[in-house]
């Protein structure tokens, strides 16, 4: 059976081809993959694979469920953001909400979305009266340079909205 | 590889030690996590990393909630995030960490809250307690 005594059996000689065959498809196979197409994992979604770009009407889509033609609030939050970020990839951004955290007059959910992203909602949070300030500070990821939208939605079914532009030089992926 | 999976575990949580009663603390938090956001592709393969973010992060004082937090894929790789409390008793500061693969991971710390006048305020009030019916 081995190659030193030359004994080739048909059956030997197909099983080193059938492995030879099998080696050179797998190679082909995968030098598809470096075409940049699509590959889709056991855990992905059909969002993941083909949204990558960002899509600006849904963006207001999810801005007009959240606020729902409620009227805006005049200074409400406090929106602390850099002018120029130079690495999209940590963009450090603080909020605070003026509101004493008394009974109804706190706010349930702060929502943060950045308009340009290809998914733009960031974070929502939920607070509470016993956290005794509405302040958060947080990192996030910016692709371009956009607006940063924060509206809370305080207890007693009152809405409030700020912005801020912050211009990002290296854009990061998200 | 095993040593990358175990940095994706670690955590931070700073609380300050002490406080005075109606003092408004910040807690501190920092998670060492990749956040991949399902979006970047392997550039000589071309395949997608698969999406693996945390998701919610949960903070409790002496085992009630207090404040939560949802995050997206938005969040930078290494999420830090502070936030406020408000200091009414001693006791015990968790914050609680969830993966979108349902893995959790949790810190705490003690927080002890002083009088104005320099006494202990104790979350139950030993007073009320008998010690040879309550205590065994």
């Amino acid at each position: 059976m081995s190659l030193n005594n030359k004994n080739f059996t048909r059956r030997s000689v197909f099983k080193y081809l059938s492995g030879f065959i099998v080696l050179t498809c797998s190679k082909l196979a995968n030098a598809e993959f470096k075409a940049g197409q699509p590959f889709r994992d056991r855990f992905q979604t059909y969002r993941q694979t083909f949204r990558i770009e960002p899509d600006p009407e849904e963006a207001k889509r999810i801005v007009k469920n959240i606020i729902k033609g409620r009227e805006l609030r005049d200074n409400l939050i406090d929106l602390k953001a850099p002018d120029i970020a130079e690495n999209g990839n940590t963009v450090p951004i603080s909020f605070s909400v003026k509101c004493s955290m008394k009974d109804n007059d706190f706010p349930k959910t702060v929502h943060i979305l950045v308009l340009d992203n290809p998914f733009p909602e960031i974070a929502k949070f939920y607070f509470t009266p016993s956290s005794g300030e509405a302040n958060v500070s947080i990192r996030i990821r910016m692709r371009t340079s956009s607006n940063i939208v924060a509206i809370a939605e305080m207890a007693d079914g009152t809405v409030g909205e700020t912005r801020s532009y912050v211009d990002v030089t290296i854009g990061a992926c998200s | 590889m095993a040593n990358e999976e175990r940095k994706n575990w670690r955590r931070r949580l700073k609380v300050p030690k002490t406080a005075v009663v109606g003092e408004i603390i910040t807690i501190k938090t920092m998670a060492e996590h990749v956040m991949e956001p399902g979006v970047r592709r392997d550039p000589e393969t071309g395949v997608i990393y698969p999406k693996k973010i945390i998701d919610t992060v949960i903070c409790r004082f002496n085992g009630e909630l207090i404040y939560r937090s949802q995050w997206f894929s938005g969040v930078s790789a290494n999420p830090f995030m502070s936030f406020k409390m408000k200091a009414v008793t001693s006791g015990l500061v968790e914050v609680e960490w969830t993966d979108d693969y349902g893995q959790s991971s949790y810190k705490k710390a003690v927080l002890i809250v002083y009088d104005n006048e320099g006494k202990e305020i104790l979350p139950i009030k030993v007073d009320n307690i008998n010690p040879n019916k309550d205590i065994i």
